[in-house]
C-alpha cells in the first residue's frame, strides 16, 4: 500500500521567502522577499542555505520554540548533495534528515515527518525545502551569464524558500494522508520539456491516491501539481483522461501560477520551492480551498546521466491536506 | 552581425589605412572585446534572447559563452574555478576546430591546393 493515513498531525505555522522575479510575480503574501539573488552572501548557492536558515530561525521564533522544542528537521533541494539544506542545517541543534526526490521534496519531507509524529516518535516536526533559480542554472544548464535561449516547453527554476511546522497539536490545517508514487519513466530525454517527464508520474500518483482512498477527484476542491509547467498541465489532463477514463478539472500547476505572462518565463516556474510557496500564499488563504490534494512532481535526472543519453525517470508524492473551520 | 563587422573592416581601411587583411583582424578583436563587456554588464544575455543566432554566430558566441563561464566559476577560485571552466562551453569549439583544421591542412597538403 502506497498511502499512509494520518489522524493526528497537523500543519502549525509557515514562512515564506521569495526571489526578486517571484516578488513581481501573480503571487503575494510571502512573509519575505528578496530584492536580489545573492542575499548577503558572495555566491547563489551560500544565499540558498543563507534563505534556508532564515526560514527555520523565522519558524522557531514565530513560534517561541526553542531548538530543542523540534524533535527533526527534515528537508531537501535542488542542488548537489542536497548542500544547501545540509549547510543550512548545520546553525541549528536540530536532528536533520535530508531527503531528495528533486522538485517533489517537499510533500516527501512532509510525508516523513508525518510519519514519525503519527508514531509517537515526534512532538514537532520542521520541514523545509528552497531552491534558487541561478544555482539550479548553474548546476543543471549553462553558466547564468550565459542565459541560453530555450524553448517554450522549459521551466525556469523558482527562488525561495519555505518552511512549514508540522505538529501534533490540534491546528486548523490537517495533514490526512499521503501517497508515495512510483518512478515512472516514459523514454523522454528532453531536459527542456520536464512537464511531458513528470505528468505520467503525476497522472499514476492521483489515480493511485484517488484508489486508495477511495475518493473522486471531484472530492477535493483543489489539486495543486507541482511545476509541471503551461504545457504538463495540458499534457497530465490528457494523459489522465486517456488512461485513466475520467476528467480532472480542478487541477491548478503551482509552476504556472508564479510567474505573470509579461515576465517571459517560459511554461512556468520549477522547483521544489514552487509547490509549497503556491500552497502557502495562494491555496492556504482562500477560505473557498477546504479539501487540499498537493502532488509534488519531481524529475530525477542528473546531466551527467543526460549525457549519457539516458532518460528521464520521474516521481510524483501526493499529500492530502484538510483546512479544518 | 555581418553588416556591422564589414563596416568595422571599411571603417579601420578608411581612417587607419590598414589593409583589408589586418583591418578584418583588428574589427574581429573589436567585436570580441565588445561582446565581452556587454556580458560582463550583464546586457548580452538579454540582447541575444532577442537577436538569437543573429548574434552569436560565430565569434560573439564564443567570446561570451568564455566569459559568461568564468564570471560564473569566478567565486570557486583561479584554479579549480575559472581555470578549468573557462572552456566549458568553448572547450568543443577549440577542440573540434584544431582536429578539423589538421585534417583540412593534410588534405589541402595531398592535393596540393
Amino acid at each position: 500500500m502506497s498511502s499512509v493515513r494520518f489522524n493526528k498531525v497537523y500543519l502549525d505555522s509557515h514562512f515564506v521567502i521569495g526571489g526578486p522575479k517571484e516578488k513581481n510575480g501573480k503571487l503575494d503574501n510571502f512573509d519575505l522577499t528578496m530584492d536580489d539573488y545573492y542575499f548577503h552572501a558572495k555566491t547563489f548557492e551560500k544565499s540558498e542555505a543563507n534563505m534556508q536558515a532564515l526560514v527555520i530561525e523565522n519558524l522557531l521564533i514565530n513560534k517561541k520554540y526553542k531548538e530543542s522544542d523540534i524533535d527533526f528537521l527534515i528537508g531537501g533541494d535542488l542542488l548537489n548533495q542536497i548542500c544547501a539544506t545540509s549547510y543550512s542545517a548545520r546553525n541549528f541543534k536540530i536532528p536533520f534528515i535530508g531527503v531528495y526526490a528533486a522538485c517533489a521534496t517537499f510533500p516527501l519531507s512532509i510525508f516523513h515527518g508525518a510519519s514519525l509524529i503519527e508514531s509517537d516518535n515526534a512532538q514537532n516536526v520542521i520541514c523545509i525545502t528552497s531552491s534558487h533559480g541561478l544555482s539550479a542554472e548553474r548546476q543543471y544548464r549553462y553558466p547564468v551569464e550565459y542565459g541560453n535561449t530555450k524553448p517554450n516547453t522549459a521551466t525556469c527554476t523558482a527562488t525561495g524558500a519555505v518552511g512549514v511546522i508540522l505538529t501534533k497539536q490540534k491546528t486548523k490545517m490537517q495533514i490526512k494522508a499521503a501517497t508515495i508514487g512510483k518512478t515512472i519513466d516514459m523514454g523522454i530525454k528532453d531536459v527542456n520539456h520536464m512537464g511531458a517527464v513528470m505528468a505520467p508520474a503525476c497522472a499514476d500518483t492521483i489515480y493511485t491516491h484517488l484508489q486508495n482512498m477511495k475518493k473522486r477527484a471531484t472530492d477535493y476542491d483543489v489539486i495543486l501539481t507541482g511545476d509541471l509547467g503551461k504545457v504538463g498541465v495540458n499534457i497530465l489532463k490528457e494523459y489522465y483522461e486517456k488512461v485513466y477514463g475520467s476528467k480532472l478539472l480542478n487541477v491548478i500547476d503551482a509552476g504556472s501560477s508564479i510567474y505573470l505572462e509579461s515576465q517571459n518565463m517560459y511554461a512556468g516556474g520549477s522547483g521544489p520551492v514552487c509547490l509549497p510557496m503556491v500552497l502557502v500564499c495562494k491555496i492556504l488563504q482562500n477560505p473557498r480551498y477546504h479539501k487540499i490534494l498537493i502532488v509534488g512532481t519531481g524529475s530525477l535526472h542528473t546531466p551527467v546521466l543526460i549525457n549519457q543519453n539516458e532518460t528521464i525517470p520521474s516521481v510524483a508524492h501526493a499529500v492530502e491536506i484538510e483546512v479544518l473551520s | 552581425m555581418g553588416i556591422i563587422s564589414e563596416g568595422l573592416i571599411n571603417l579601420y581601411m578608411m581612417i587607419f589605412g590598414y589593409s583589408r587583411a589586418d583591418s578584418m583582424g583588428v574589427a574581429c578583436l573589436t567585436i570580441i572585446l565588445v561582446t565581452c563587456m556587454l556580458t560582463a554588464f550583464g546586457v548580452f544575455d538579454n540582447l541575444v534572447e532577442k537577436g538569437k543566432c543573429g548574434l552569436i554566430i560565430p565569434t560573439t558566441g564564443f567570446a561570451h559563452s568564455m566569459a559568461s563561464a568564468t564570471m560564473d566559476y569566478k567565486k570557486d577560485g583561479f584554479i579549480k574555478g575559472i581555470g578549468s571552466n573557462a572552456f566549458k562551453l568553448a572547450g568543443s569549439a577549440i577542440l573540434y576546430g584544431v582536429v578539423a583544421a589538421f585534417f583540412f591542412c593534410i588534405l589541402g597538403v595531398l592535393l596540393n591546393v
